[in-house]
């Protein structure tokens, strides 16, 4: 569906040292656990932006995380955003000259809510998300996180009148969901909001990892209260849970975890699914999904090997920019990036030999191209049918 | 060389890094010099056009930016960029419109709240275009509150739609900008990139 804006799909990481914690494996990457693979992974997958979440404990751990955002935003032209234990002005210029786009805070932002004001001052509120984790507070009953196993999490003491510190049924909290905050979760949205935030990243951590789908009620709730873009997270197990974020819940976007690390559902299918109910998903031309994927040499070119489709005879190689590679798959005629002229270069066009493809195949390490052609007249300019036309002398095996 | 005019607010990072990936060499400058001599010249921008006029005002860059234009070679404006070649945005400053450059007659105006669409515009939306630089149909990435009402239909190189249909990019001769992030919408953004930077190198 076009001529609007796209919900988004964003895939979240959580880095450990600079390293991606469960890595990415739902294709083959050489290395899992590197942060730029996975990035350049999710990005070829087709999603509208990534969240980085520092998960490391150590004060040299974090160190590694703006070593990390230099890597990938010299390889990766998607927004991304970088969350986990920001706690500074000083953290947040490191990230973004480093060349994040968006840092999230959390619980710096409930113990500090000033630094929400200051942060989209100096930075502008584009720069700012705020992430805020919630659990529901209904029926007076409390989930709590807890390390005793017995403990089964709802704390039966708890009265009525918790129900009415939270009007919207549900409570900030931090910590990874075992500091309660005494806030409510609609009011600190707003406050936030206030204070200049540019978009919410909600979380629900009662639905948080149950594959359940996302709480709709808190986040309507919250993106009704609040103007600003809300990302939907935690809960989502199955490709309704995205759909329903979208139009129960309201969610601008939606973000999931290991739901898309391990494979269990792909970005591509779960746009496919969206677009065919009416939402609208950006896509992009299977050409230039096409050239994204392929790995160009140092010039930015990739080779095209031309044979003929009926004798099979390698013709020619050539290169190809994407001009010259749209034009191809556009017109069916051979066109190369004459590296000599610096130009387009449509194969026939004074010589009337033209190449009309048949088929294009791409070699296992995607970095050639093979045309199937048939060709008009001859392919190399010398006037032979076949560039390769010298045979080249095999040296004699030497004898010991 | 490729010049990105630094006045102290823009993706400046980033613009330089997706034209390293391209293969183009840039130097992120303020200095007049620097920027006359460039091949070509971008200027970024993010955050409110009033600051950034003053910022840009206060280096003379803002003469430096009508010096380069003049001399036709290639110029791009990108976001805020965009919104600065104008003569006006709604966007205040102290309380008065903002004066913008000038270098294209037009005005820039915010959002309307009634049409119950989050403002600002975050995220993908796609183009409709007019100029070979721009792919039709594809999709790019926004983060703006304000948009461009360019007086000249023909300067319009782009638009999309987001509640009503504005344009997101003009062209006129040398002068080219996006008021979507090239430099953040992934392969589609690269290659409206490259297709300004070849310039450059003719």
């Amino acid at each position: 569906m076009a001529d609007m804006l796209s919900k988004r799909i964003i895939p979240c990481l959580d880095v450990k040292n600079g390293r991606v914690v469960k890595g990415t494996n739902f294709i083959s990457l050489r290395d899992a656990g590197d942060p730029v693979e996975c990035a350049k992974a999710y990005n070829e997958a087709g999603a509208d932006e990534l969240v980085f979440l520092d998960i490391s404990a150590t004060v040299e751990g974090r160190g590694t995380v703006v070593d990390m955002v230099r890597s990938v935003a010299e390889q990766v032209f998607i927004p991304f955003t970088v969350g986990g234990g920001i706690r500074s002005l000083e953290d947040i210029r490191e990230i973004l000259n480093a060349g994040a786009d968006k840092i999230s805070l959390n619980s710096a932002a409930v113990k500090e809510p000033d630094l929400v004001r200051r942060a989209s001052e100096k930075f502008g509120s584009q720069c700012v998300v705020v992430a805020i984790d919630v659990r529901e507070r209904k029926g007076g009953k409390i989930r709590i996180a807890s390390t005793d196993a017995s403990f089964d999490g709802i704390d039966e003491s708890a009265s009525e009148e918790d129900n009415v510190k939270f009007p919207s049924g549900y409570e900030v909290v931090v910590a990874g969901g075992t500091k309660p905050t005494g806030l409510d979760a609609v009011e600190w949205a707003k406050k936030v909001e206030s204070l200049g935030a540019g978009e919410i990243l909600l979380t629900s951590l009662d639905r948080d990892g149950t594959k359940s789908g996302f709480d709709n009620v808190i986040t309507r709730a919250i993106a009704d209260a609040v103007s600003i873009p809300v990302i939907a997270s935690g809960g989502a197990g199955k490709l309704e849970d995205f759909y329903d974020g979208i139009v129960d819940g309201g969610a601008d976007a939606v973000l999931a975890a290991s739901l898309f690390h391990f494979g269990e559902i792909q970005i591509p299918d779960l746009k496919a699914y969206l677009s065919e109910r009416g939402i609208p998903v950006r896509t992009m031309s299977s050409t230039l999904s096409l050239w994204q994927s392929l790995k160009k040499d140092p010039q930015g070119l990739v080779p095209a090997i031309v044979v003929e489709d009926s004798t099979k005879d390698v013709l020619m190689l050539a290169y190809m920019d994407y001009e010259a590679l749209e034009k191809t798959l556009e017109t069916k005629l051979m066109h190369y990036h004459s590296r000599s002229r610096n130009e387009l270069w449509k194969k026939g066009e004074t010589s009337g030999h033209f190449q009309h493809v048949k088929k294009v195949m791409l070699d296992c390490d995607r970095d050639t191209l093979l045309f199937y052609c048939d060709q008009e007249g001859a392919a190399c300019h010398t006037g032979n049918h076949t560039c390769f036309y010298t045979e080249v002398t095999l040296p004699e095996k030497k004898e010991n | 060389m490729i010049a990105i005019i630094d006045y102290g607010m823009g993706n400046l990072g980033s613009v330089q890094k997706a034209l390293a990936f391209l293969g183009y060499d840039s130097v992120i400058t303020n200095d007049p010099s620097t920027v006359m001599g460039a091949d070509g010249v971008i200027l970024p921008g993010v955050g409110a056009i009033g600051a950034a006029m003053e910022a840009l005002k206060s280096k003379d860059l803002d003469k430096v930016v009508h010096e380069y234009i003049a001399t036709g070679k290639p110029f791009l404006g990108i976001c805020l960029g965009m919104q600065m070649l104008f003569d006006t945005s709604e966007e205040s400053f102290g309380g008065e419109p903002v004066r913008g450059l000038s270098v294209l007659p037009g005005k820039v105006v915010k959002f309307s709240s009634d049409m119950g669409l989050k403002i600002p515009q975050i995220g993908w939306n796609d183009l409709s275009s007019r100029e070979k630089m721009i792919p039709s149909g594809e999709y790019v990435y926004f983060v703006h509150s304000y948009y461009c009402v360019p007086e000249r239909e023909e300067d319009i190189a782009a638009t999309t739609n987001y509640g009503i249909e504005y344009c997101c990019s003009v062209k006129r001769n040398n002068v080219f900008a996006c008021q979507f992030h090239p430099e953040k919408s992934g392969e589609v953004g690269l290659r409206i990139l490259d297709r300004w930077a070849a310039q450059t190198k003719a």
